[in-house]
């Protein structure tokens, strides 16, 4: 047995351990919440499977004794009294020491006298009082020689095979062990044929079984399972007087379906009351009729603390991994007539593993944004006090999940655009009931997912952004030429570059020019987007549309002659050819071409990377609109050739920083792409068109 | 409505095809051969936003299909994108000769075919 899962298993353990005190306390409070006694079921059943699986036997063995004891309480059998809780409480100190003996390496059971422990329990469940109990030995299969009856519903779960599990092993096994009376395999849940995946379990089965196992050594045919899936036991002994006429049931002919409800409608009560184990974490969790949000913590099973570095070690590997493993596939394919089946399966299967790892990878980076976007709550608070502003902050979508390390880098930008809308965007209480405004200002904070991608969404009910102050400013600071014809979106835009801000008075906290550009460039670097919009009176809104995750991008690779680079996809808007006509030449914008009744400037990157041999008429080219905070461009390619999942690599890291590039990337046949810097390049680009100077370098000008 | 036109031999593809795009909204035109689709849009100039063409078929590969559907003025600026399974490179550069706008690796996940081509029709 390796030792980590061993390391796991006394992590978990004491965790439950610490657990099962403070819950059993609570029992004894209140003896007739559910909850807690489920939950104390719970915890023990963890210890005792987790005990199995690390191979401590003696400890699986011992503890098994004190869910049974739990199992009574549960059922109701046994009413929690005084006698009970020192039990479980004494019960706990003997788990507690053979935990100990293990930490040290030692013989669970050195020193500590299990036997005795037992005893009492047995006793108190046969009905006798510990004190006068007996020391009998307790064997496991005493009254196990007679044959039982059951009726299995087995439910596994829908990813069981990706655990490697083959669920008619199962079926082997209680073969193995008894008869299968009647077999009814559910075909139900095969979906249709473009939604079945393939690795995906569909089928359930229901039984009849008749075997001498008691329903202990049942449950531990499935054992590995239990957790994840739904499998039900019920015992038809003391439903059925005869279980024998089961035979009557099974002979004319009905389906396992059919006739289940008709054997459970003999003792609907006793069925409900205590027959039916239920092995199903949601159940048991459903239960739950108190709230106690000292027992909520352990609703799931325990959390551990992992240091960051190390998921991100995983996640690179991963990275590696998917690469070498695209590369086989792409290797595989090519070789598809000469290769036999086996090997094309066998990379097909590797595949998947390595898609569901990654996921899965992925998964434990996410986080939810509630603590936040709570956290936001007092900023605003705080903000508007000493702002002497009235402002109600409504917050949406606090489940929205994202990568952990994203969120910690969007804590300044969001921060910094709040403190904005704060402090410019809503009007004093007096100017607003001047306006004939609720007195109160309303800023929203939401987040929601939206294609892929999550959009943050931060916005006030205030006055606006003031175009021609804006404009004016950025004139006067020699950002715009004088004679420069702005979009209303290009002047909005402004806001976002350096060294400009409209606040005439500078605060401590925002209105020093210095902020919203950090924040487009925070966004640009997590190859995400950051959007404005405000209508004078009505109020600003803010977007942040960002990928979910930082280690992956989603890009469209593009092919310029015989080069490769990667766009990412968040930030791409359209890819159309244009038509005859719909390309001009303008004076002040340099190469423009017409898009939804704008006119956008073409960047030729052949010519910014200074290719040779590629498409040089927009007419026999895609061109894709890009959008970068809120100016477009349109990026001429030859051609698109598909769109991919990328894990970056830092190309400063590796070789040095290359203008325009942001990062690299490896594709499945071992290439090497550039993924694109769009920010660069549209700034590079409006620059070039003389359409606005630009007097402070930006942080990604080299 | 959008209207994507897909040409593939495969009776699979096209009903995949079929049912990810309009779900997804799109109004679905399909052929099963490629000489047949260059005689339908001769003869009906209909409005297409995308053309989506299976490269392997026999008669009109779909190369030779994107060749000859921008000879149609109609349809001289329209996207076509072909499926492929082959990594080859020369492919690629004979399809963007033939006109074609881009490329599509099968076999693909539902939710790129429909990213992709939701970038080109425009959303």
């Amino acid at each position: 047995m390796s030792e980590s899962l061993q390391e796991i298993f006394i992590q978990e353990a004491d965790d439950n351990i610490a657990f099962l005190e403070s819950a059993v306390f609570e029992m004894e409070e209140s003896p007739n919440n559910e909850k807690v006694v489920n939950d104390i079921f719970r915890a023990m059943h963890s210890i005792k499977g987790g005990a199995g699986l690390a191979g401590f036997t003696a400890l699986k063995d011992f503890t098994h004794h004190l869910e049974d004891l739990m199992e009574q309480v549960r059922n109701k059998t046994k009413s929690v009294d005084s006698e009970i809780i020192s039990l479980i409480f004494e019960g706990i100190d003997v788990i507690k020491a053979m935990i100990e003996n293990i930490k040290n390496r030692e013989d669970s059971t050195l020193g500590i006298d299990t036997e005795q422990y037992v005893v009492k329990i047995v006793a108190l469940l046969r009905g006798e009082s510990s004190t006068v109990a007996q020391v009998t030995t307790v064997s496991k299969n005493s009254d196990s020689e007679q044959q039982l009856y059951y009726y299995l519903d087995l439910e596994y779960y829908d990813s069981i095979f990706s655990s490697g599990i083959d669920t008619l092993m199962f079926i082997k096994d209680l073969e193995y062990h008894g008869k299968i009376l009647k077999l009814h395999t559910n075909t139900d849940g095969i979906p249709d044929i473009l939604s079945f995946d393939p690795v995906k379990n569909y089928l359930t089965w229901q039984l009849f079984y008749q075997t001498k196992l008691n329903r202990q050594d049942l449950e531990d045919i499935f054992c590995f399972v239990i957790d994840e899936s739904q499998i039900k036991f019920v015992e038809l002994n003391p439903i059925l007087d005869n279980p024998s006429e089961l035979e009557k049931y099974l002979v004319d002919g009905k389906s396992l379906v059919d006739i289940a409800p008709e054997i459970f409608a003999v003792k609907p009560e006793e069925k409900e009351s205590n027959l039916e184990v239920r092995l199903r974490k949601e159940d048991l969790n459903q239960s739950s009729s108190s709230s106690d949000p000292k027992l909520q913590i352990t609703d799931d099973d325990s959390f551990m603390r992992v240091k960051t570095s190390k998921l991100e070690n995983i996640f690179n590997t991963i990275g590696e991994l998917l690469i070498n493993q695209s590369r086989l596939h792409m290797l595989v394919e090519d070789g598809e007539d000469i290769l036999d089946d086996e090997f094309l399966n066998v990379s097909d299967a590797l595949k998947n593993i390595t898609d569901l790892l990654q996921e899965q990878v992925t998964g434990l980076r996410m986080i939810n944004l509630e603590g936040t976007f709570n956290k936001y709550k007092r900023v605003v608070r705080d903000l508007a006090i000493s702002n002497n502003k009235e402002i109600k902050l409504t917050i949406e979508g606090k489940s929205t999940e994202l990568d952990k390390n994203m969120i910690e880098k969007l804590d300044d930008p969001i921060k910094h655009i709040i403190r904005n809308c704060v402090d410019h965007g809503i009007e004093s209480s007096e100017e607003r009931i001047k306006l004939g405004k609720n007195p109160e200002g309303q800023m929203l904070l939401s987040a929601h997912l939206e294609g892929g991608k999550v959009v943050i969404t931060i916005s006030d009910n205030g006055r606006g952004i003031n175009r021609e102050r804006l404009l004016a400013k950025a004139k006067e600071k020699n950002i715009v030429s004088d004679d420069a014809r702005l979009s209303d979106s290009e002047i909005l835009n402004l806001i976002f570059h350096p060294g400009l801000s409209t606040a005439e008075s500078v605060t401590d906290i925002s209105g020093r020019g210095v902020g919203m550009d950090v924040v487009k460039s925070t966004i640009n670097e997590l190859h995400g987007n950051v959007t404005v919009e405000s209508e004078p009176g009505i109020g600003t809104t803010f977007r942040l549309y960002l990928p979910l995750t930082l280690a992956i991008l989603d890009g469209m690779l593009v092919r310029i002659g015989r080069e490769k680079y990667i766009i990412p996809t968040l930030s791409i808007l359209e890819i159309f050819r244009p038509e005859a006509g719909s390309v001009k030449t303008i004076s002040s914008k340099g190469e423009v071409v017409l898009f939804r009744n704008e006119y956008i400037p073409i960047v030729r990157l052949y010519k910014l990377f200074k290719l040779e041999n590629t498409e040089t008429d927009p007419e026999d080219a895609e061109l894709i609109v890009i959008m970068d905070g809120n100016k477009k461009v349109a990026l001429l390619v030859d051609f698109v050739q598909d769109q991919f999942q990328v894990v970056l690599k830092s190309l400063q890291k590796n070789y040095r920083r290359v203008k325009f590039i942001s990062s690299a990337t490896i594709l499945g046949n071992g290439d090497v792409a550039l993924i694109l810097d769009l920010q660069s390049i549209v700034h590079y680009t409006i620059k070039e068109k003389k359409c606005i100077n630009n007097t402070v370098p930006s942080i990604n000008q080299i | 409505m959008k209207t994507v036109f897909s040409v593939d031999d495969s009776p699979t593809a096209r009903a995949s095809v079929e049912y990810i795009l309009s779900k997804a909204g799109y109004s679905v035109k399909q052929a099963d051969d490629g000489s047949e689709a260059i005689n339908l849009l001769k003869a009906k100039q209909e409005d297409v936003n995308l053309f989506l063409f299976d490269i392997n078929m026999p008669n009109m590969n779909g190369i030779e299909l994107t060749k000859e559907v921008r000879k149609i003025p109609k349809y001289r600026f329209t996207p076509i994108l072909i499926l492929t399974t082959e990594s080859q490179e020369s492919k690629k550069l004979e399809g963007k000769d033939a006109g074609a706008s881009g490329w599509i690796v099968k076999p693909y996940e539902p939710d790129k075919l429909l990213s992709l081509i939701n970038k080109f029709v425009g959303e």
